[in-house]
């Protein structure tokens, strides 16, 4: 198992936001986190990265706890995010973008040009070459989300946290990014665990999906088992009439 | 990024500033001489500044305390050590306040950060000020320091000293790390920025220069009185040089400290009063409508000319 939740519980001023989960994830593995709106499926991620710390529990990564470690540590062990509400660097190229990360992520490159130059076959990877001069905040979102990948790759993590990046976008760009997900994940031989609204997304890509309510893990299994799952239809759906 | 343009430009910078001080220590007049000092002492004020301030966004308002102590630390020793060591010493002391009220400071960003380097100047300054009463002491003077000419290559090797180290930061690791933290924190430290660390080295590296440089300005004015070694409106100064010029790279500063400083002469001859009230207006405007500075205008400028 590279990344164990062990029991954790966040609480906000006294409210749970996140209770008692639990859940591990194969090497290798796409893994599903689905859950409505405030189910606590940020606040994990913002726990497992390092930007939170739980109220109680254990995080493991490769068998030792990361409880306690400062954010950049928890990357240069070789963990990445991609932030919901997008953060790039604005007034920064998408290149300086992906160079920082490069630069300062798990990889820990010396050299300010070899970044730049990793950094552009990064964004090349992910169709973002045409802009890479161009400063962040002059992007569209959909390339914003794009640029959050990038440099979360650029990092050059073992283990990606995504965190609803296909969240808004049409049909067709659903389409695309699935490709673009299924390509970088055999790339850069990533395990990844992605966080996403609905299922139907999940459904394509991942071995195995938890699924959050309130706080809580209501059921976890493969997705065709989550769908069935009355508890999720429940859930999801309100009580059958 | 491009190795041979930048060797180019150094090497053209480093004959040009050769050219002008052997001709300034020649042919120049003391006016002059004196002039070019303090044009010199502020590209050195103004370039440190920006090491902190225009590479990580935290607005310092208090540099005049590494100024100040400079200063301050050089009188106190002065006939007790060499110069060299004197300078030396206020360097180091100078880093070494900034990385010791780095702790603290650091926890609180935006205007918080900029209220607490103002207070903390201020609180130095009163500390000097009582600390210089008890002894009675009125204003120190000093006689038999290093002359002007020596006084003023001092300040030109600081001033290209203050260049190069922030014209190379900025081209760094370092130095991406900073910009990375101006521009989002929390990103950049989630992407591997340690930036507790990044932030304490930026500051003691800005308090480096500007402690020596208030140690050789001890030479030049040949007094010490703590209300005017420590008076913010040096701060306010520094700022306004390099917001004027530009923040991002090392070129900004050197053309704001040009811009002020000749501009600063003129108003003295006629009208002194009205200097910082200029001062003022000018950083108003260009906060306003030049956030980029002079330096970001040019460069916008010259990549339009090139597209
Ligand atoms: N910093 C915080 N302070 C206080 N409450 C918070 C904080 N962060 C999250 N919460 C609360 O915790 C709960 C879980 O939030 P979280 O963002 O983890 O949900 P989510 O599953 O990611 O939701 P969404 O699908 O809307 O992104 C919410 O009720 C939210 O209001
Ligand atoms: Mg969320």
């Amino acid at each position: 198992m590279i990344l164990e939740v062990d029991h954790v519980t966040k609480r906000f001023n006294g409210v749970a936001a996140v209770r008692g989960v639990s859940f591990s994830v194969p090497e290798g593995a796409i893994f599903g986190l689905m859950g409505a709106n405030g189910a606590g499926k940020t606040t994990i991620f913002s726990m497992i990265a390092g930007n939170e710390q739980p109220t109680s529990g254990d995080i493991r990564f490769q068998g030792s706890s990361i409880q306690g470690l400062r954010p950049w540590r928890i990357s240069r062990l070789g963990i990445a995010r991609t932030f919901q509400i997008v953060r790039p660097f604005p007034a920064l190229t998408c290149r300086e973008n992906v160079a920082l990360a490069v630069l300062y992520g798990a990889g820990q490159d010396s050299s300010p040009a070899r970044a730049m130059r990793v950094a552009g076959e990064i964004l090349n990877e992910v169709k973002l070459a045409t802009v890479a001069d161009e400063e962040a905040r002059r992007l569209t979102l959909v390339s914003r989300k794009r640029l959050e990948i990038a440099r979360a790759l650029g990092a050059r993590p073992k283990l990606l946290l995504l965190d609803e990046v296909l969240a808004g976008l049409t049909p067709m760009e659903v389409e695309a990014a699935v490709e673009l997900l299924r390509h970088i994940h055999r790339r850069y031989q990533l395990t990844i665990v992605m966080v996403e609204h609905v299922l139907r997304a999940l459904m394509r890509l991942c071995t195995e999906i938890a699924v959050l309510d309130h706080g809580e893990k209501i059921a976890e299994g493969s997705p065709q088992a989550v769908s069935a799952d009355p508890v999720v239809v429940k859930a999801y759906f309100g009580a059958p009439q | 990024m491009r190795p041979l343009h930048d060797v180019r430009i150094i090497i053209a910078a480093l004959v040009t500033t050769a050219a002008v001080v052997v001709g300034v220590l020649f042919f120049a007049s003391d006016y002059f001489i004196d002039f070019a000092t303090s044009l010199a002492m502020w590209i050195a004020l103004s370039e440190s500044w920006t090491l902190l301030s225009g590479m990580t966004g935290y607005v310092s308002l208090g540099h005049v305390v590494f100024f100040g102590l400079g200063g301050y630390l050089t009188v106190l020793t002065f006939g007790m050590l060499p110069i060299w060591a004197a300078l030396a010493l206020s360097g180091a002391c100078a880093t070494g306040l900034a990385v010791l009220v780095g702790f603290p400071c650091f926890r609180v960003r935006g205007p918080y950060f900029v209220i607490l380097t103002f207070g903390l100047s201020e609180f130095v300054k009163y500390i000097v000020v009582n600390v210089e009463a008890r002894a009675s002491k009125f204003g120190r003077l000093i006689f038999g320091g290093p002359d002007p000419n020596e006084v003023f290559l001092i300040m030109v090797g600081l001033a290209v000293a203050a260049f190069f180290l922030s014209y190379f930061i900025r081209r760094s690791r370092l130095g991406a790390g900073l910009r990375g933290i101006r521009e989002d924190e929390i990103a950049a430290e989630t992407t591997g920025v340690p930036v507790a660390r990044l932030k304490l080295i930026a500051f003691g590296l800005s308090a480096l220069i500007p402690g020596i440089a208030g140690g050789a300005f001890l030479f030049r004015s040949g007094y010490f009185e703590p209300i005017q070694a420590f008076n913010p409106s040096i701060s306010f100064s520094m700022i306004t040089m390099a917001v004027i010029g530009g923040t991002d790279d090392a070129y900004g500063p050197l053309i704001g400290a040009v811009a002020l400083v000749t501009l600063s002469e003129l108003l003295w001859a006629n009208a002194p009063e009205i200097y910082m009230t200029v001062l003022g207006l000018l950083l108003v405007v260009f906060v306003i409508w030049v956030p980029d500075g002079i330096e970001g205008r040019l460069r916008n400028w010259w990549k339009t000319q090139r597209a």
